[in-house]
């Protein structure tokens, strides 16, 4: 009994080993695998119940283990869209049927519809941005696909503007007969700055700002459309300022003083603008006048980025950013004991734990790096060496199985 | 990490700039040494340089009137020496006249002496120079003196006429030996004497002006350069000699002759000393023009250093500013070579 | 994961030496351009392995405004000593020969020697020929100084249109220059390029900068008119063909405002070229004006109670005598027909007078050695008399230190603005240079750069090697 319990001892050894040495395959096979965890095998003996006299060989039982929350190498890409998790968490995926499942292989490229897909099919699933998922849940239904926008920004018309710098103090006041405000022929202004604007149509307009010396520390500022501009520049513009403002600075500091409210100016179609003057200086004998003001002209999209934080950001040409999703990170509480699933996908189970989504690059949830992926966590030397020793065991185990044979061949010839 | 840097490119072209400089300098050195003068008057000068112009005209202006100072000279001259030939010939008639008055001489050589002194006298006053009669005055296009001897002389037809309307006859008619002395001595006085002293000079024997030329000879000095044939002291030789001639060529009693001969003694007489003071003034006038012709070659000089402190450049300077910049340049030239062959990469195999 | 790690860590290595090569690549290859600012791959490592985060560009934004404010000093300076020294050139000749004061020189010597010798008409004609040399040189320098104006005014157009070019490129390259950097892409060589402009444009305009977010750039003159705000801002100028005496040249708009080039140091070739056209051109023709005004009243004929009248000299309004600055008398003084002998006249009216009538005749004898006169005319020459203040120079001198002080006036000008140009000039170099220290490329320091990423790189190629090595080594043991 004894001799065909080590024999059956020693199969269970053989078998263990040629599973081990399956998994060490597999870990070769996709030791380039982008987001491939490496499969181990654990062993367990089983021990039969025995008397004091005799033994009774027991066996060896495997447990496969994948090293799912071992972080692999990065490797960098120039693709923006090669996305790799730095610290805990998985991307969450959905296959074509709308299975929602968790990756860490995040080469994605748009598809048709300019959804994002990696190389397994799966398509990268997101919040919208602005959304912030409640903590600890895994809230799979405000998902959507992330799918890069192909279409234009819509202008955006200025709402405000500003204007800063100095004008030169010690200016010649100009008589109020010929103040740019009276839009005469003879109209004249000691500084001229203009700006540009646009509308909801994302036309630009320029709007000619001219200061005016008007006495000790005050001026006047009117502002007119340059469309409206006699020919050859300049005054009379054919209809009167858009709006006038005076500006009174403190001889002492230079400053404005008493502060002034934005102009509000109302232009042609209804479109309004706020243009603050309250930084403006008084001071020096060269003027130095800089504007700004938002808006801009439509324009089409140039690149898209993800961020650290896993933002999706359209970039358009006229530089405008627009913030279009953020890509959560799904975390269990074992990501060891994760089901794997073919294409580089765990599905989470009892043991796992349940999953909870969050967005990334907080709390524990780790960083998403932006071109890079991350390298399967297999070492082909640990492989390699592990494979040597599996096929040594195997070796020994069979020697002990063929031993066991031997001895019985020789109690069988006893008979004779 | 910044330390203290330096750009191939700065380094290649550090030089280049002083490099241009020191070949612009070393063009306007080299010019400079040849000239003597600063390259670029204006540039160097500036707001000055309108001094420098105004040296310069100055400059040219005074040599201008150096060479006019010496026409003038040469006019006096001319006329100095005319004045002495008159004063000499004046001389003879008054000892030929001296002669008549002792009645020692012959008519005829008394007459002969005053026709000869009149000849000689229109030929000198009538010395011309570049064209311009001397004595002329301003009217220097015409000759101031006609021939008196010649038969179509105004003069002589005048002295004709006045002899024939005063006394009735002409001097050669036999009437004329009735003449006293008294006679003549009045006809000389009320009726001779105006034709050469008064209005009958001009109208019968000048057409001299009485102005004479005015001539610039120093930037601010301009003067009388000439002597008119109105002097009164060559009327008074002309009129001496007119007498001599006109007396003693007629049938005048010896009584007439002789008072004629004292009276044209005197004249003449009178006429030396007006004559000598004539060239003295001449002489005066002469003096002016070379002492401003000395005045103005000593302006010329301080001008001329003025010019060259203006616009001079000291050309040993000169000189060793182009032997300083050509070997600055090599110096240049031989440390951009160095530099460019301080080169890492000659290192690096 | 030992073995595989460094694999992929000597990977990363090979990576970031290589770009680091192609960045020293690029400085060696640019050492030489001027407008090309040093560029750095500044190394971050991120574990494990290294990356290369971000090329950086070497900027120093002071030596650089200096840079520019040296060079449109320079510009403008330059631009104006050239056109003084051509005007002095084209007007009064190599060393003043064909200046209006060397004729009026010759002129006044001339008439020293007809005033010596009245009487010869010969020496009188070369009064007439001297008075000919200085309405040439009057005639010539009014045609050479609106031809010069004419001329002057087609560089200004030519440099309008430049600016307004460059202001095109300038908003190709500042829009990049935005969008790259909120998109947070390189924007190095657009930088550079924007750089480049802009010492171009302060060339011809001097300009003051001033940065908005997102390295968006505003222009204005140092007069506060915007030249670039998000769009170029026009630059407007109508080119008058051909220039005349007293007429106004059109001026140049920045953004409807117009630009004038100052009576101050010019800065820049827009501001100098305006002057030139402006204030030198036109005050050098108001010189040459009263010059002309000058002569024509010394030689008027004079006899009160009749009125004065134009003698040798004479214009299109004789037989007056202009006695305030007329626009354009130099070009249209000529000498009197009646002097003139070339064409009928009597040299001999210049001794006596009465070109005008009888009444004028001061030889009344018509005596041949009358020199009264001519001495008189000489002094006049000499006499001060009072000139406009418009035309620049001390209003009351005779006309011959007037015709003197003319040049003067433009040596003075010509002097102080090449003075200038030569220091502009000096300080533009050496804050060329500067900046070029600053953020110019060093070869030598640059090679042994590539030495130290040609050590880096070989010693990752030998781990990989090595890792080879001990892989094949466990594979043999297999």
């Amino acid at each position: 009994m004894s001799l065909y319990g080590m024999m059956r001892t020693s199969v269970s050894g053989m078998a263990a080993q040629s599973s081990k040495l399956a998994t060490t395959a597999d870990n070769i096979a996709n030791s380039d695998t982008t987001g491939y965890k490496r499969a181990s095998t654990e062993f367990s003996s089983m021990v039969m119940p025995n008397t004091g006299r005799s033994y009774t060989s027991g066996g060896v039982t495997t447990t496969v283990i994948n090293s799912i929350s071992h972080q692999g190498i990065h490797k960098y890409t120039t693709s923006a869209l090669d996305l790799a998790v730095d610290g805990n968490g998985f991307f969450v995926v959905q296959d074509p049927g709308g299975t929602k499942v968790l990756t860490r292989a995040g080469a994605f490229v748009p598809d048709g519809q300019g959804r994002l897909v990696n190389a397994a099919g799966f398509q990268l699933m997101a919040y919208p941005y602005g959304f912030t998922p409640a903590a600890g849940s895994a809230d799979y239904g405000s998902l959507v696909p992330v799918a890069v926008p192909q279409g234009e920004i819509p202008a955006k018309a200025t709402t405000e503007g500003a204007f800063q710098g100095s004008v030169p103090a010690g200016a010649t006041p100009v008589p109020a007969a010929n103040l740019p405000s009276a839009n005469g022929v003879t109209a004249q202004s000691t500084v001229s700055s203009s700006l540009v604007i646009y509308d909801a149509q994302g036309t630009q307009r320029i709007l000619d700002v001219h200061f005016t010396n008007t006495g000790a520390g005050t001026w006047e500022v009117a502002v007119f459309d340059r469309a409206d501009a006699a020919p050859g520049g300049g005054f009379p513009y054919s209809s009167g300022p858009l709006g006038t403002a005076n500006l009174t600075f403190d001889p002492v500091t230079g400053a404005i003083d008493p502060a002034v409210a934005p102009l509000s100016l109302s232009l042609p179609g209804g479109q309004a603008v706020d243009l603050d003057f309250s930084r403006m200086t008084e001071t020096g004998t060269q003027p130095s006048v800089v504007q700004n003001a938002d808006g801009y002209a439509g324009s089409a999209i140039e690149k898209v980025e993800i961020s650290k934080d896993g933002i999706v950001s359209a970039i358009y040409g006229n530089g405008t950013i627009e913030k279009l999703f953020a890509i959560p990170l799904a975390e269990v509480p074992s990501p060891d004991r994760l089901t794997v699933l073919p294409g580089n996908v765990f599905a989470a189970n009892g043991e796992s734990g349940d999953v909870s989504i969050g967005l990334a690059n907080q709390k524990t949830r780790g960083a998403i790096i932006s071109g890079a992926l991350e390298n399967s966590n297999v070492d082909i030397a640990e492989e390699l060496t592990d494979m040597i020793a599996a096929q040594r065991s195997y070796t020994a185990n069979s020697k002990v199985f063929q031993t066991g044979s031997e001895l019985m061949d020789v109690l069988v010839n006893l008979k004779r | 990490m910044k330390a203290v840097s330096v750009s191939s490119a700065a380094i290649s072209n550090a030089m280049r700039y002083s490099q241009m400089r020191m070949q612009v300098d070393l063009v306007k050195a080299q010019k400079e040494m040849d000239t003597g003068k600063v390259a670029d008057t204006g540039l160097a000068l500036g707001a000055r340089s309108a001094q420098a112009v105004n040296f310069h005209r100055d400059l040219d202006r005074l040599n201008a009137l150096v060479d006019s100072n010496a026409l003038v000279s040469a006019r006096l001259k001319s006329t100095q020496d005319s004045l002495g030939q008159i004063v000499s010939a004046t001389q003879n008639l008054v000892n030929v006249l001296t002669v008549a008055v002792a009645g020692d001489a012959s008519d005829s050589v008394t007459s002969k002496s005053g026709s000869t002194m009149l000849q000689s006298l229109s030929t000198m006053l009538n010395a011309s120079m570049n064209g311009e009669y001397l004595f002329a005055g301003t009217n220097t296009d015409v000759r101031p003196l006609d021939d008196y001897t010649s038969p179509a002389s105004p003069a002589r037809a005048a002295f004709d006429a006045a002899f024939l309307g005063h006394f009735g006859f002409s001097k050669d008619d036999p009437a004329a030996a009735g003449i006293s002395a008294a006679d003549i001595e009045t006809f000389m006085t009320s009726v001779v004497e105006p034709q050469f002293m008064g209005a009958g000079w001009e109208a019968n024997w000048s057409s001299a002006t009485d102005q004479a030329i005015v001539s610039r000879i120093a930037l601010n000095e301009t003067t009388q350069t000439s002597v008119s044939a109105n002097n009164e002291g060559l009327r008074k030789v002309a009129m001496a000699a007119t007498l001599a001639f006109e007396a003693f060529s007629g049938n005048l009693s010896a009584e007439a002759k002789t008072a004629v001969a004292r009276r044209a003694q005197a004249l003449a007489g009178e006429a030396i000393a007006d004559l000598g003071q004539l060239q003295s003034q001449a002489g005066i006038v002469q003096n002016r023009v070379s002492d401003a012709s000395a005045r103005i070659n000593t302006q010329i000089d301080l001008f001329e250093k003025h010019i060259i402190a203006l616009e001079g450049v000291d050309p040993y300077e000169a000189a060793n500013r182009v032997s300083d910049l050509m070997s600055h340049i090599q110096t240049s030239f031989a440390l951009t070579a160095r530099i460019h062959q301080l080169s890492l990469l000659n290192y690096l195999t | 994961m030992s073995l595989s790690s460094a694999l992929s860590i000597a990977q990363s290595a090979l990576l970031s030496t290589s770009r680091q090569t192609s960045v020293v690549t690029r400085n060696v290859a640019d050492a030489s351009n001027p407008d090309y600012a040093r560029r750095t791959g500044v190394v971050v490592s991120t574990a494990p392995g290294a990356r290369m985060v971000t090329i950086q560009r070497a900027v120093d934004q002071q030596l650089f405004r200096q840079n520019i404010i040296a060079i449109s000093a320079w510009s403008g300076q330059s631009t104006l000593a050239g056109g003084l020294d051509r005007l002095q050139l084209a007007v009064n000749g190599v060393d003043n020969a064909s200046s209006a004061s060397t004729a009026i020189g010759k002129l006044h010597n001339a008439l020293q020697l007809y005033a010596t010798t009245p009487s010869n008409p010969n020496v009188g004609a070369t009064v007439v020929d001297a008075a000919k040399q200085a309405i040439r040189s009057l005639n010539d320098g009014t045609q050479a100084i609106q031809a010069f104006r004419a001329e002057t005014d087609t560089q200004i157009a030519a440099s309008v249109s430049e600016l307004n070019q460059l202001l095109a490129q300038f908003e190709d390259v500042n829009k990049t220059i935005v969008s790259g950097t909120r998109t947070g892409s390189d924007v190095s060589d657009a930088l550079d390029k924007r750089d480049a402009l802009l010492k171009r444009i302060a060339a011809h305009v001097p300009v003051t900068t001033h940065m908005r977010a997102d390295n968006d750039m505003v222009i204005t003159t140092t007069n506060g008119i915007t030249m670039f705000e998000t769009v170029a801002r026009p630059v407007s100028f109508a080119p008058s063909a051909a220039y005349s005496p007293g007429m106004a040249g059109s001026t140049v708009y920045i953004d409807n405002v117009p630009v004038s080039g100052g009576a101050n140091e010019a800065s820049g070739k827009l501001a100098g070229l305006l002057q030139l056209r402006d204030t030198t051109g036109a005050t050098m023709q108001a010189q040459l004006d009263e010059i002309a005004r000058g002569l024509i009243s010394a030689f008027a004929e004079s006899a009160p109670p009749l009125p004065d009248a134009a003698g040798l000299f004479t214009w299109n309004g004789a037989p007056g005598v202009p006695a305030n600055l007329v626009n354009g008398l130099a070009g249209r003084i000529s000498v009197n027909a009646a002097f003139d002998p070339e064409r009928g006249g009597n040299v001999t009216l210049l001794r006596d007078g009465g070109a005008n009538g009888a009444g004028y005749v001061a030889n009344a004898a018509g005596t041949a050695s009358f020199s009264d006169r001519l001495i008189a005319l000489g002094d006049r020459l000499d006499q001060p008399m009072a000139f406009s203040p418009a035309a620049g120079i001390a209003a009351s001198s005779s006309v011959t230190a007037y015709s003197a002080s003319a040049i003067g006036w433009l040596d003075h000008a010509r002097q102080q603005a090449t003075t200038q140009a030569d220091t502009k000039e000096a300080l533009a170099s050496r804050t060329a240079e500067a900046l070029s220290n600053a953020t110019g490329v060093n070869i030598d320091a640059e090679m042994s750069l590539m030495l130290d990423l040609e050590h880096t790189y070989q010693a990752s190629a030998r781990l990989l090697t090595t890792v080879d090595e001990m892989l094949k080594t466990l594979l043999n043991a297999v």
